[in-house]
């Protein structure tokens, strides 16, 4: 099975007062491509640090990230911000969209973004099809539910055919209903978009549909769970 | 430094003190009305006084109230007496509400006819003579010789009394002359004996006491006051004739303008009384003229300051309103949960008000004394813009402005707390739910923008239509009409407005164009620009009324300033023009030793020499003959009392003063002609209608010398018509028969120096001068060769002598005043804007950022975002306040012009005040783009978007 990203002994520490904070002490973690990862924590244990890193959004104090084959871990802000534009997908825990644009432009500005090389709108409701929203194209975001705001963005995310999405706690503010019918949209992305999905959660009823599960504690792996596909990473 | 400086402007005390700075300027405009019209009246009352002083050469605040009796009258004065004229006259001081500084009472005895004198030596001639009383006469005199008459009639029945030198010395009395009246005799019937005692002298001339010059009595034998009033007259009769005569002189330099209209309104009270057939006195004041067209100008000056104040007073409100909404959309979340918790919508506005009162209690204390501080600062206003270090006047802070500054203060917090009631209805939950509707604002849809233009329009259409009307009520001496201004302010506001819909109108068309190729940036800032209007209309519609309102308030500021100024040159004729006394015969024509007026010609070398020898000064100097006596002969009756220049016309041409494009050609084409034809005759355009005259047709004119006796008649030919020549007026203004001022055309000859100098006599001419700098040298020249002048005419005093008019002051300060608080709110409302909504977009930011925007691109975004709510607002509004000074400032004007409009007023703009305005704006654009950039800068994308959890 191919690593689509990989780190090996990424540490970050953040200034406080009387000394450096050590939020990650040594991570090295395989992320599968074509698979849904999950980072398991209490808050404060280290698991959003990791995602920013892996993510593209925060570099390490030492170590390296390697996504795709590149290591990312020494890039300039100028290259993250490229990698972010086009290879990368995201999804918040708060509901992130823009509200200015209704969910057919929230959609179609990561195309816009990644300059998009195919036709918009065929893109667009494809990606709202998805899930499960394109008769909702051109509602405003206040004009819809906190889970169908959240598919727009995990729509939005997907658009631009990145090769990896991070969400962010994604079922943090959603009932469990709809928290395990995000996870399905997931899960379907990844057979039928070919998308690897990493997320950050600490709810344990979806603990399951990992293939992969890390658990981080106090900035530290203390558990790795296989399921599904990873069992033959095990 | 700097990050310390965002950090706290990010902080909402930085609101708070916004909101402060606002209400501050609030109590302090608002109360600085009175205060300053209080100091600049009181100052323009005093220095009417004193103009009077030294015109009239007489003591200002005077009133006297004379009583003229006999004892014919005497039978006719019914229940009065006598002394009701002393009670008028001790009554007015109470009347008043002032003290009389002095009173004087004289009292005449004016023999009748038959009034026989003996003197008691013989030898002296017959003489004039008058028994006369002034009161406390000792005090104000020095005895020359002899001495100080005795107050009690001697054991001889001898009264004493003195003269002053001026008879002393014109008569053959000396002292201790006795004279006795047989055939007269006092109320006790006495006869009148008198014996001269001393001479005396007033001990200081210009002591107010001598409301007549000493020297004036040239027949009066004074005797004590005492003696007078119990020998010659009582209550109940008189002796022979009496003239009584009380002046009440009032401290004129220290008359209250409080106490000007009660002054009036008693003299005018006293004079009705005195029409009254039994009343015995007559009462004249010298003030009463002066008060009268005083209470005019002040409540001009009144009316002006506030019409002009109120558009200001207005956008403070504006700006007070939008930094508090601001600040309680802040607070929104607090306030719903409150709400949720149970706290009672009246508890929450108690909260609020209670917030409010104090920055308004600290408002109040800090903005009296600026009030102050800006009464002095348009009291050193010069013109727009413009400061002088002149003698401030004495501001008090007055009762009347401590009520205005509390007044404004109230209203602060109100508006304070005014956006708070539309938070305190709802919970939170019903908040949620509000955000979610987007309707359009309530006068939007009710078309209430274009219901207000039209209003404005129409009152720009009415107030064009009746501009004559206009004119002839500001003659009048009437103040401005307010609804002009207020069709103004209307029109500014309703453009800014109805700007509103066109800005997302605007920018989305731009969007539509370029849908397909807009960068990722200009696409979001589009779409923040055409879907977020409501957040952005308040700022907006603020920016296009501060720049709006500057630029429209600077326009009229220079308007006013350059017309009147221009007015000012034009009417003086040139920098300098002087008449010097010349001496004449008049006095032998008067005594018939003569009958032709001779004037002896003043030595005009003087002048040349004085030209040379500040010939860097000087730049020209000439001769011109001016007067208004001349007639043109044109049919049965000849026009009378025409204007005659008779010029060089070379030097005229530089010296004299035409404003640029009044006329059609330029006036120099006019002097060519005439300097063409020696016989040549340049006509005024009215005369030449009123005669039908036109180029080449000849004329006769008879002039007139200052006896009104004719000097010759003359035939000149017609070589230009003129509408404008300097120090010509078409009309002028002329008392008609039943006493109101009338304007009359006024008719103007100009032709040749020389020519006229072949036909007539030399009469005093003027010298018209061009200066180049000041023309201090000028006073110390006459003054080093004592040379007097009939009229001198100095351009550049006239000049301050406008500038320190209270109604140019207060309208330059006002303005000027206006003009500075405008760029300062619009350069914090522009930046509180801006920060808040950074701040509240925080998360957008983080988003845009995750998604692979680049730093510079989010920048990119937000600079498009402030042209479009920004810089357009702003550019918008200069283009309103071009077109509000376009035309409203040619009516608004009206309001400045003189009694005779001789000139047509130009609207002015200074290309300046707009680049002021420009640097002021661009300033704050870089600012606001700076901060922006630092914010943006450290904006944690991960924190932004709250994903950290530590």
């Amino acid at each position: 099975m191919k690593e689509m990203l990989k780190t090996e002994q990424v540490t970050r520490s953040f200034p406080v007062a009387g000394g450096d904070f050590l939020a990650l002490k040594g991570i090295s973690v395989v992320v599968p491509e074509n698979t849904l990862t999950i980072l398991k924590g209490r808050s404060g244990s280290g698991k959003t640090t990791l995602l920013n890193i892996i993510g593209a959004l925060d570099a390490p104090t030492s170590g390296t990230v390697i996504f795709d084959g590149k290591d990312i871990s020494k890039a300039s802000d100028k290259d993250r911000e490229v990698i972010r534009r086009h290879e990368i997908g995201y999804i918040f825990q708060s509901v992130a969209l823009i509200p200015v644009m209704n969910a057919y432009e929230n959609v179609e500005y990561a195309l816009r973004l990644a300059n998009y090389k195919g036709d918009y709108r065929e893109r667009v409701m494809e990606c709202l099809k998805l899930v499960g929203l394109s008769k909702r194209a051109t509602h405003m975001p206040q004009e819809l539910s906190g889970g169908e705001q959240q598919r727009v963005a995990i729509a939005r995310a997907i658009a631009h055919k990145p090769k990896i999405i991070f969400a962010d706690e994604p079922t943090g503010e959603l009932d469990s209903a709809t928290s395990l019918q995000v996870i399905a949209i997931f899960k379907e992305l990844i057979e039928k978009e070919g998308i690897t999905f990493v997320m950050t959660t600490h709810d344990p009823k979806l603990m399951g549909y990992g293939d992969v599960v890390y658990e981080i504690q106090d900035g530290e792996i203390i558990n790795t769970e296989y399921h599904g596909k990873g069992e033959q990473l095990r | 430094m700097f990050r310390f400086i965002t950090q706290k402007l990010l902080n909402k005390k930085w609101l708070i003190l916004s909101i402060l700075i606002g209400n501050i300027l609030l109590v302090g405009i608002a109360c600085c009305n009175p205060m300053y019209s209080h100091a600049a009246l009181q100052k323009m009352l005093t220095k009417r006084m004193n103009t009077y002083l030294e015109e009239n050469n007489s003591y200002p605040g005077m009133l006297t109230i004379d009583a003229k009796l006999s004892n014919t009258l005497y039978e006719s004065r019914g229940s009065r007496t006598f002394n009701s004229c002393l009670t008028v006259a001790d009554r007015t001081e109470e009347l008043f509400g002032a003290k009389a500084t002095e009173k004087v009472t004289f009292f005449e005895l004016t023999f009748q006819q038959d009034a026989k004198f003996t003197v008691s030596r013989s030898g002296l001639g017959a003489m004039k003579l008058r028994l006369a009383s002034l009161s406390n006469l000792g005090d104000h005199v020095e005895i020359v010789s002899g001495r100080m008459y005795s107050d009690t009639i001697g054991d001889d029945g001898v009264i004493e009394c003195v003269i002053n030198e001026k008879v002393y010395l014109t008569s053959d009395i000396v002292l201790g002359d006795e004279i006795e009246f047989y055939s007269y005799r006092t109320l006790g019937g006495q006869t009148v004996r008198i014996r001269v005692v001393g001479v005396f002298r007033a001990s200081d001339k210009n002591d107010i006491y001598w409301v007549n010059d000493p020297l004036s009595y040239s027949d009066e034998f004074f005797i004590p006051q005492d003696i007078f009033s119990g020998n010659f007259f009582n209550d109940e009769q008189v002796s022979g004739n009496v003239h009584a005569r009380y002046y009440i002189l009032y401290d004129y330099e220290n008359i209250e303008i409080d106490q000007v209209s009660r002054m009036l309104q008693v003299y005018k009270d006293l004079e009705e009384e005195s029409k009254t057939t039994d009343c015995l006195y007559t009462p004249y004041s010298n003030y009463s003229e002066i008060f009268e067209q005083f209470l005019k100008d002040s409540s001009k000056v009144k009316a002006t300051m506030w019409i002009l104040q109120v558009p200001v007073l207005v956008l403070l409100g504006v700006f007070i309103f939008m930094v508090s909404n601001q600040v309680i959309d802040i607070e929104q979340g607090e306030i719903a949960m409150m709400k949720s918790r149970g706290v009672s919508r009246a508890q929450l506005l108690l909260m609020y008000l209670m917030q409010s009162a104090i920055l308004g209690g600290i408002a109040l204390i800090i903005g009296i004394p600026f009030g102050y501080l800006l009464c002095h600062i348009f009291g050193s206003t010069n013109a727009f813009l413009e400061f002088v270090g002149r003698r401030s006047m004495s501001v008090a802070i007055t009762g009347e402005s401590l009520r205005y500054a509390l007044i404004s203060c109230v209203c602060g917090i109100l508006i304070m707390t005014l956006p708070v009631l539309k938070y305190a209805r709802f919970s939170i939950v019903e908040q949620k739910t509000q955000k979610r509707k987007k309707t359009k604002p309530l006068w939007q849809r009710m078309f209430l923008d274009f219901a207000l233009l039209a209003l404005a329009l129409y009152g720009y259409y009415d107030f064009s239509n009746q501009k004559d009307e206009l004119m002839k009520a500001i003659a009048k001496g009437e103040s401005v009409n307010p609804m002009l201004f207020f069709s103004a302010s209307l029109f500014i506001l309703s453009c800014a407005i109805v700007f509103l819909r066109v800005i997302p109108l605007l920018s989305s068309f731009i969007f539509r164009i370029g849908r397909k190729m807009w960068k990722p940036a200009a696409y979001a800032s589009f779409l923040q620009i055409t879907r977020d209007v409501h957040k952005q209309s308040f700022i907006t519609v603020f920016l296009v009324l501060t720049i709006a309102l500057g630029i429209f308030n600077a326009n009229i500021a220079r308007t006013v300033n350059q017309n009147e100024e221009e007015r000012l040159a034009y009417t003086d004729g040139a920098d300098l023009v002087v008449k010097e006394n010349w001496t004449n015969n008049m006095n032998n024509i008067k005594l018939g030793y003569a009958s032709k007026l001779q004037y002896k010609e003043a030595d005009y070398k003087r002048f040349e020499d004085m030209a040379e020898k500040y010939s860097d000064r000087v730049e020209t100097m000439t001769r011109v003959i001016h007067d208004t006596n001349a007639n043109v002969v044109f049919g049965g009756s000849p026009i009378e009392s025409v204007e005659l220049m008779a010029i060089n016309t070379y030097e005229f041409g530089h010296a004299g003063w035409m404003p640029e494009g009044v006329t059609e050609h330029h006036w120099y084409e006019d002097l060519n002609s005439l300097a063409k034809n020696p016989e040549g005759l340049i006509v005024s355009r009215n005369l030449a209608e009123y005669c039908g005259l036109s180029v080449g047709d000849p004329l006769t004119i008879e002039r007139f010398d200052e006896m009104n006796q004719t000097m010759g008649r003359k035939s000149m030919t017609v070589v230009a018509i003129v509408d404008y020549w300097p120090g010509y007026e078409n009309v002028r203004e002329q008392k008609s028969s039943n006493g109101d001022y009338e304007t009359v055309p006024n008719y103007l000859l100009v032709c040749n120096y020389d020519n006229i100098l072949l036909d007539y006599p030399v009469v005093p001419y003027e010298i018209w001068f061009k200066i180049n700098g000041s023309t201090d040298f000028i006073y110390d020249w006459s003054t080093e060769n004592a040379i007097s002048y009939k009229t001198f005419t100095d351009r550049s005093s006239d000049l301050i002598g406008l500038k320190n008019d209270p109604y140019y002051q207060v309208t330059n300060g006002m303005l000027t005043i206006t003009f500075i608080v405008v760029l300062v709110l619009c350069a914090i409302g522009f930046l509180i804007f801006w920060i808040t909504s950074i701040r509240s977009r925080e998360l957008i930011f983080g988003i845009y950022r995750a998604m692979g925007m680049s730093m510079n691109e989010l920048i990119r975004m937000l600079i498009n975002e402030h042209f479009f709510s920004s810089v357009l607002p702003i550019l918008f509004g200069a283009g309103i306040g071009i077109l509000a000074s376009k035309l409203f400032v040619p009516l608004i004007q009206i309001a400045y012009s003189p009694k005779i409009q001789m000139l047509p007023s130009k609207t002015v703009m200074q290309g300046g005040d707009l680049i002021q305005i420009g640097i002021v704006v661009a300033i704050m654009l870089l600012l606001c783009i700076t901060v922006i950039s630092v914010l943006l800068s450290k904006i944690k994308i991960n924190q932004a978007l709250k994903l950290g959890e530590d």
